[in-house]
Parts: C-alpha cells; structure tokens; sequence
C-alpha cells in the first residue's frame, strides 16, 4: 500500500516537473533566432534603445549559453552608444567574452588589462588617430594585409584633415562679433551675431548719450550676454566643425581596428 | 502689394531703421498716407525701438540643404530624459524661464528647430550647472540654430517635423 502510494506520488511529480520544463522549453530562443537578427537590424539602423530592449529579451529567453551572452554584450554595446555607461559596464562584469575587455577599455579609456598586444597596438593607433604627425601604424597581427593597408590610409587621411583652432575663432569673435563663425563657414550665425550684437551695443551706446543711465545699464547687460555667448559660440563652432571633417574618416576606422565594437 | 507682404516690409523697415522705405510701398498707396508712413519711419525711430523688433527674427532658423540623414527620436528623447533627470541636478530651475514656459510658449507658439527647445535646454543647463553658464551656453546656442543643419546636428523626425538635436550635456564654458 505504501509503496503504491509512493509511487503515485513520485508519477505525480514526475508529471508535474515536466508539464512546468516543457513550456519553458518551447518559449526558449535558438542561437539562429530572428528576434537576435531584428535587434542587430536595429542596432545597424542606429535605434540603439530599441534594439537594446530586444537584445535583453533575446537574453532572458536564451536557452543557448553563447547566444545569451552575445546577446548581453550586444545589449551592453547598445547601452554604451546610448551614454548609459555605468550600466554597460555592470553589465559586461557578468560577461566572459574575450571581447569585453575591449568594450571595457574603450569605454573607460583604462588601456591596462588589455593583455594582448594586437590589441593594444589597435589601441595605440586609434588613440593617436588625431596626432598631426604621420607615424606609419605598427603591424597587427591578425589583421589582414588589405585591412591594413586600409588603416594606414584612413589614418594618413585623418592626420591630413584641416582642423581650425578654436583660439583663433574665439580671438576674432572677441574683435568682431560673427568673425569667428564667418571664420569656420557659419555664415548665417554670423550674420545673427553681428547683427544682435550691433543692436544691442548700439542701444546702450544711445540711452547713455541721451543720459538715460537705469536703461543703458540693462542694455549693457543683455549685450554682455550677447557678446559672450557669440564667443562661445564661435568656440563651439570650431568644435563641431573639426568633427564633421573627422567624422567620415572615424566612422571607417573604428570598426576595421575593433571589429569586436559591432554585435 | 499683399497686405502681408506690406506688413513683412513695414516691420522690416522699422527693425533695421531704414531712412527711405519707398520701395516697400504699394504705388496705389495714397499719398499722404505714404508721406506720412515716411515721416514715421525716419523722424521718430531711434534705436531702443529696435529692442522690440529682435523677437521678429528669433527662431527664424533656414534649415541648410546639407544634412545628414536621419536620426533616431527615440534615443534623442531617452537621451535627454537621462540628462534632464540627472543626478547633477542641484541649482533649481529658472523661475524665468518657467513663466516662459508655461505662460508665453502657450501665446506665442515654438519655432524652434532644435530638440530639445531652447527653454528646455537652457532649464536643463540651469538645473545641473547655475544660471550664469546656462544663461551664455543659451545664447551661444541661439547663435548656432540658423546654422545647425550646416554644422552637421544630427536630424531628427519628431512629430513629422525637422529637428536638430543639440543635447544640454555641456557644463564647460570653454
């Protein structure tokens, strides 16, 4: 009787286990799964919150190892090009991936653990990318010959790219309002800044002559205002504008040094 | 001349100050009408009327043909949420730019081209770096709204309408 009973008892759970694993099984994602291919999709559309949103579901329902931590690396990098980057590197603590290290260097610019010499040479030159003068790049191994002839010309092609010097921008600002953005092309902003500038000089110029002193001290204020942000604007304008020349050769050299940086 | 057109070159004529304002006239204006319009655009304008004519040309921004394509809306909002919310946050918002918000925004409608707008953005600065930097990072960002599309601003789609993005995530003055 007790061991019948027994019996029915261990079927029972038996039963029981298997009916709470078979659903779970069937919900879970394969390595070849397109909701992985839809949030690499995203992420190459540059919709890095969505597809950080379906790289962390494709991790909760992996019942692939590698699959999930691809997917987390991949959720990390996401987060990273967001600006979370507390929260991408909790993330990559969990990870075991030998590229992490990589993503971890590159987001917090510690260039320490990396051990392996490629990659510190790929580091090396990635860092200096902006340095005028034009350093042939050491040989890395792994990299094939074309893909380094590659890197040397992009980097040749940065070091050779006319930067404007945010000084001299600021200086002529400073000397005539709009001069500065005339300076790097802005043209229209320019035109503003000179304009608001001359209105607002001129009106504190008029209400002091007309002994109007209450006025042409709030006037004076605003055009401090005016005259200042036109400086700053003209710095920021340098800026930008470096970077816009930069950009093209930037975005071609990245993924070639760390092709571990793309899910 | 369209009623409109007349206005456009009426409020020109006062905000630059010109002397002569003869070719913006209609000439099926009356005589005395135009002579009168003359004697007060060029007898009793002096240059404080000029403060009051700086909003006509404020948010004018002429989007440049040269951009880029583009943008994700979703990350530029997430992005600025994630700015906004800020644990830096310590200075308080700008009272002055709350009334703006609240009370002149709702009259005077947002040409602004810029995401986040400027208000948002200045209120932002304000919060996480003081009124002073917020008040000169405001201006010079004034200064780069006509040209955000040159400068190469990422382009964003929001409501079916053209933004640039330009986030308040700098506190430096230089």
């Amino acid at each position: 009787m007790i061991v019948h009973f027994s019996r029915n008892w261990i079927l029972l759970l038996s039963l029981a286990t298997l009916g709470s694993v078979a659903p779970a099984r069937a919900a879970c994602l394969d390595p070849g799964s397109s909701l992985y291919s839809r949030a690499r999709a995203l992420y190459g559309a540059g919709q890095y919150l969505l597809s950080a949103t379906h790289f962390s579901q494709v991790a909760g329902t992996a019942c692939d190892a590698d699959l999930r931590d691809r997917s987390l690396y991949a959720y990390a990098l996401a987060l990273a090009e967001l600006g979370e980057v507390s929260e991408a590197l909790r993330t990559l603590e969990t990870l075991s991936l030998p590229q992490a290290p990589v993503l971890r260097s590159f987001l917090t610019g510690d260039r320490s653990p990396l051990l392996l010499e490629s990659v510190r040479l790929r580091f090396k030159i990635w860092d200096e990318r902006l340095e005028s003068s034009l350093m042939e790049p050491l040989r890395i191994d792994g990299m094939s010959s074309q893909k380094f002839d590659e890197v040397k010309s992009l980097r040749t092609r940065l070091g050779l790219v006319p930067a404007k010097s945010e000084w001299l921008a600021g200086g002529l600002s400073t000397v005539l309002p709009g001069a500065g953005q005339a300076y790097t092309r802005n043209f229209q902003s320019a035109a503003l800044s000179f304009v608001l500038n001359a209105v607002f000089l001129a009106t504190t110029l008029e209400f002091a002559r007309k002994d109007m002193p209450a006025a042409a001290v709030a006037s004076g204020m605003v055009f401090s205002v005016t005259y200042l942000g036109n400086i700053l604007n003209a710095v920021d304008s340098v800026k930008r504008f470096n970077q816009l020349q930069r950009d093209p050769y930037e975005k071609q050299l990245r993924p070639i040094l760390f092709p571990e940086l793309v899910p | 001349m369209p009623a409109r057109a007349r206005a456009a070159c009426f409020c020109f004529s006062l905000s630059y100050g010109f002397r002569n304002t003869a070719p913006c006239m209609s000439m099926n204006t009356p005589a005395s009408r135009r002579s009168n319009q003359m004697k007060f655009n060029s007898g009793y304008l002096n240059l404080g009327y000029l403060l009051f004519f700086i909003p006509l040309f404020s948010g004018c921004a002429v989007t440049s043909k040269n951009v880029v394509p583009l943008h994700s809306t979703i990350d530029a909002q997430f992005r600025y949420q994630q700015i906004k919310n800020s644990k830096n946050s310590r200075f308080g918002t700008s009272s002055g730019v709350t009334f703006y918000q609240r009370v002149l925004t709702r009259t005077l409608g947002s040409r602004c081209t810029l995401f986040p707008s400027d208000s948002q953005y200045t209120q932002s600065l304000a919060n996480r770096c003081g009124h002073v930097v917020s008040t000169f990072r405001a201006m010079a960002r004034f200064y780069f709204e006509p040209d955000a599309g040159f400068s190469g601003a990422p382009v964003l789609n929001l409501n079916g309408k053209i933004y640039f993005e330009d986030q308040p995530d700098d506190c430096s003055f230089f």
